[in-house]
C-alpha cells in the first residue's frame, strides 16, 4: 500500500516538474526572440558598417543624460561623460530613427570626457552612446526617450 | 560692416577646467522636411567641425543631419591657460564653411 502511493507521488512530482522546466525554456525562447526584433534592421545596419563584429559592452561608466520625455524631437539636449580617460572615440545612435547614427565626435586627451549635444529624434526611441577606448574596447549605454512631437520631417 | 560669423564661442572657468559652449547657425536640413509648396528641402548640414587649441585639433565631430538645427555644443578642456588660442570651424554638404578664432579671457 505504501509503495503504490509512494510511486504515484513519484510519477506526480516528476510530471510537475517536467511541466514547469518545459514552460521555463518556452519563456527563455520568448524573450530571446522579443529581444531579436528589438533594434529595427537600420540600426544593426549601421552598427555593422561602424563596428563590424566587434563586441560592444554595455558599461556603467559611460554616462548619458537625458530627458525622459522631450517635449520637442527637433531639439533634444543630452549630456554625456565619463570618469574614465582613456577614451577617443564616441558615437551618438538613434535606434529608431532613420539614419541611426547621429554623429561621431574625436577626442583627445586634453579634453575631459563630457559633451553636451542637441540631437532630433523622430519617434520614441532608445538613445545609444557608444564609447571606443584607446586600446579599442567598445562600451556603450543607452536610454529611452519619449518625444511627444518628432523632429525628423513630416 | 563685416559679416557676422556663424560661430559663436563662450567660456567659462570651472574649478580648473574650461568650459567651451558653441552656438553655429546652420539650418541642419535632413533632406526629410517640406517647404509650404509640399518641395523636399534639400538636405543641407555641417558634416564636419573641428576644434583646435592652438593650432592642435582637439575635437573633431562627422555630424549627420539629425543633429538639431542651429548646432550647440559643450565640452571642457582641461589644461587651457589665459591667452590661448582657440578655433571652432565647419565644413556642409554643400562646400560652405565658416571658421572662428577666440582667444581664452
Amino acid at each position: 500500500m505504501y509503495r503504490r502511493e509512494f510511486f504515484k507521488r513519484m510519477i506526480q512530482i516528476t510530471g510537475l516538474s517536467v511541466a514547469y522546466f518545459n514552460s521555463f525554456f518556452k519563456d527563455q525562447t520568448v524573450l530571446a526572440s522579443e529581444s531579436n526584433d528589438g533594434p529595427p534592421a537600420a540600426f544593426k545596419e549601421t552598427l555593422t558598417r561602424l563596428f563590424g563584429s566587434r563586441e560592444i559592452t554595455p558599461s556603467r561608466k559611460i554616462k548619458l543624460k537625458a530627458p525622459y520625455i522631450a517635449e520637442n524631437g527637433a531639439v533634444v539636449p543630452i549630456t554625456i561623460s565619463s570618469p574614465l580617460e582613456n577614451i577617443s572615440k564616441l558615437y551618438i545612435l538613434v535606434e529608431d530613427n532613420p539614419s541611426p547614427l547621429n554623429a561621431e565626435f574625436t577626442l583627445s586627451p586634453v579634453l575631459d570626457v563630457f559633451l553636451k549635444a542637441r540631437i532630433k529624434m523622430a519617434a520614441d526611441s532608445h538613445v545609444v552612446i557608444i564609447a571606443e577606448t584607446r586600446d579599442k574596447l567598445l562600451l556603450s549605454t543607452k536610454q529611452r526617450i519619449k518625444v511627444s512631437k518628432g523632429g525628423c520631417g513630416g | 560692416m563685416a559679416k557676422r560669423s556663424s560661430i559663436k564661442i563662450r567660456s567659462k572657468w570651472l574649478v580648473g577646467k574650461l568650459q567651451i559652449r558653441t552656438l553655429i547657425a546652420h539650418p541642419m536640413d535632413n533632406g526629410r522636411h517640406k517647404d509650404q509648396n509640399g518641395n523636399l528641402i534639400a538636405a543641407h548640414y555641417i558634416e564636419k567641425l573641428t576644434v583646435k587649441l592652438n593650432e592642435q585639433i582637439v575635437f573633431e565631430g562627422t555630424l549627420s543631419g539629425s543633429v538639431s538645427k542651429d548646432p550647440f555644443f559643450t565640452f571642457l578642456l582641461k589644461h587651457a591657460v589665459k591667452g590661448d588660442t582657440i578655433t571652432i570651424s565647419w565644413e556642409d554638404n554643400q562646400q560652405l564653411k565658416d571658421s572662428l578664432d577666440y582667444s581664452v579671457p
